[in-house]
């Protein structure tokens, strides 16, 4: 890491939701920060004229991964290197299983998983390079109890975990941490659909009786990110209220 | 640092990058142990383990702009520091021709 900053972060999907929540924290703490996502929207162009030097978005579809290899490799072409990875971009689609069309199953799976793994290998080369970093993978109290109409999508958050769980091993020697946050259901424009019907019951379920804030798990991102985790690695941090306790 | 004699100004450029990382990334221990590296140097001997040996890899497409086993290449079948710069070599004449 350079004496000026915190370090460089590399935050997938920060234009919105809880990518949008990290990105401002992580500038706050003092890291220069890349993100990218399909569209810039009014948050990237502010922080763009706000954080010139510390703040890069560039546009990459997790649909094309290798869009997303491309934003990796300009994220580290304009800071040098990344140290931290948060692979939190994420795209959910509901729909009956045996009713979704092939592709649509096809693409949860491109979206959810291979580019987060095509991401984790650009990041964990450059970190293998500088001498170590960390990897956090976002994941979803999907991946930990089933639940009806998110299949493929619970499929690859699963899959995210065993990446972590591999990768943590394999990184382990050349310092580098990787660790999985797992959050329950938070408002974002993700779950905007959701009913209120689907909400309450979520809340009954739950046993802190509400659902989460994007903070909430931004905390646990920046937790583990920070020395104070120095000595967690392949793990599953889940908040998510106890609803999978 | 290479003693074998080498002709071509850009083969020299390649394994002298070549041994620079290998030498960056050893302990000085071990450097003072294996003394001089040679083309000839086993790769075995440098005692480097695989994460170690990927390390080396990702550090010279950077230095180099290459990487010779990003298709699946088979860097085990390499025996001596010679034959990995060789690699190299062969990687950027290729990329050049193209
Ligand atoms: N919200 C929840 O309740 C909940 C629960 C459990 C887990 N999670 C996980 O938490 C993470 C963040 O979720 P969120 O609710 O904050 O999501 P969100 O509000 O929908 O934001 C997603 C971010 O990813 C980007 N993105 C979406 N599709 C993309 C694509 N195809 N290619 C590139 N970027 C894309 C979006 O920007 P563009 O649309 O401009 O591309 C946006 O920046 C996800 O991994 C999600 O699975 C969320």
């Amino acid at each position: 890491m350079s004496d000026t900053t915190a370090g460089v972060a590399l935050v997938s999907g920060g234009s919105r939701g809880l990518g949008q929540t990290l990105v401002t924290r992580l500038l706050a703490e003092g890291w220069q920060v890349a993100t990218f996502s399909r569209t810039a929207g009014d948050f990237v162009e502010q922080t763009l004229k706000a954080e010139p030097d510390r703040f890069f978005w560039t546009e990459a579809d997790l649909l094309r991964p290798e869009t997303v290899r491309a934003a990796g490799k300009a994220a580290i072409d304009r800071f040098g290197r990344i140290d931290l990875l948060v692979n939190n971009a994420g795209v959910l689609e509901q729909g009956l299983f045996v009713t979704m069309p092939p592709r649509r199953a096809e693409d949860l799976v491109t979206a959810n998983l291979t580019s987060p793994v095509v991401l984790a290998q650009v990041a964990a080369r450059s970190m293998v390079a500088s001498g170590g970093g960390q990897i956090i993978n976002i994941s979803s109290v999907n991946a930990v109890r089933g639940y009806r109409g998110v299949a493929a999508y619970s499929a690859a958050k699963a899959g995210l975990d065993g990446l972590t769980h591999s990768l943590a091993r394999e990184l382990g020697p050349a310092g580098i941490r990787v660790n999985t946050v797992v959050p329950g259901f938070f408002d974002s424009d993700m779950t905007e659909g959701v009913g209120p019907e689907y909400r309450e019951r979520i809340q009954r379920r739950t046993p802190l009786g509400r659902l989460g804030d994007r903070a909430e798990v931004a905390d646990a991102v920046l937790f583990l990110a920070s020395p104070r985790a120095g000595f967690v690695t392949g793990q599953r941090l889940v908040i998510d209220g106890g609803i999978t306790c | 640092m290479l003693s074998n004699t080498l002709t071509d100004t850009r083969t020299t450029d390649v394994q002298a990058t070549v041994v620079q990382e290998i030498v960056a990334i050893l302990d000085e221990d071990t450097v003072d142990e294996l003394g001089e590296l040679t083309a000839d140097t086993e790769l075995s001997a440098l005692g480097l383990n695989s994460l170690a040996f990927a390390r080396l890899i990702i550090k010279l497409e950077r230095a180099l702009g290459v990487d010779p086993f990003s298709q699946g290449g088979d860097f085990v079948a390499l025996r001596t520091v010679g034959a990995l710069a060789g690699a190299y070599e062969q990687a950027l004449s290729a990329r050049t021709e193209a």
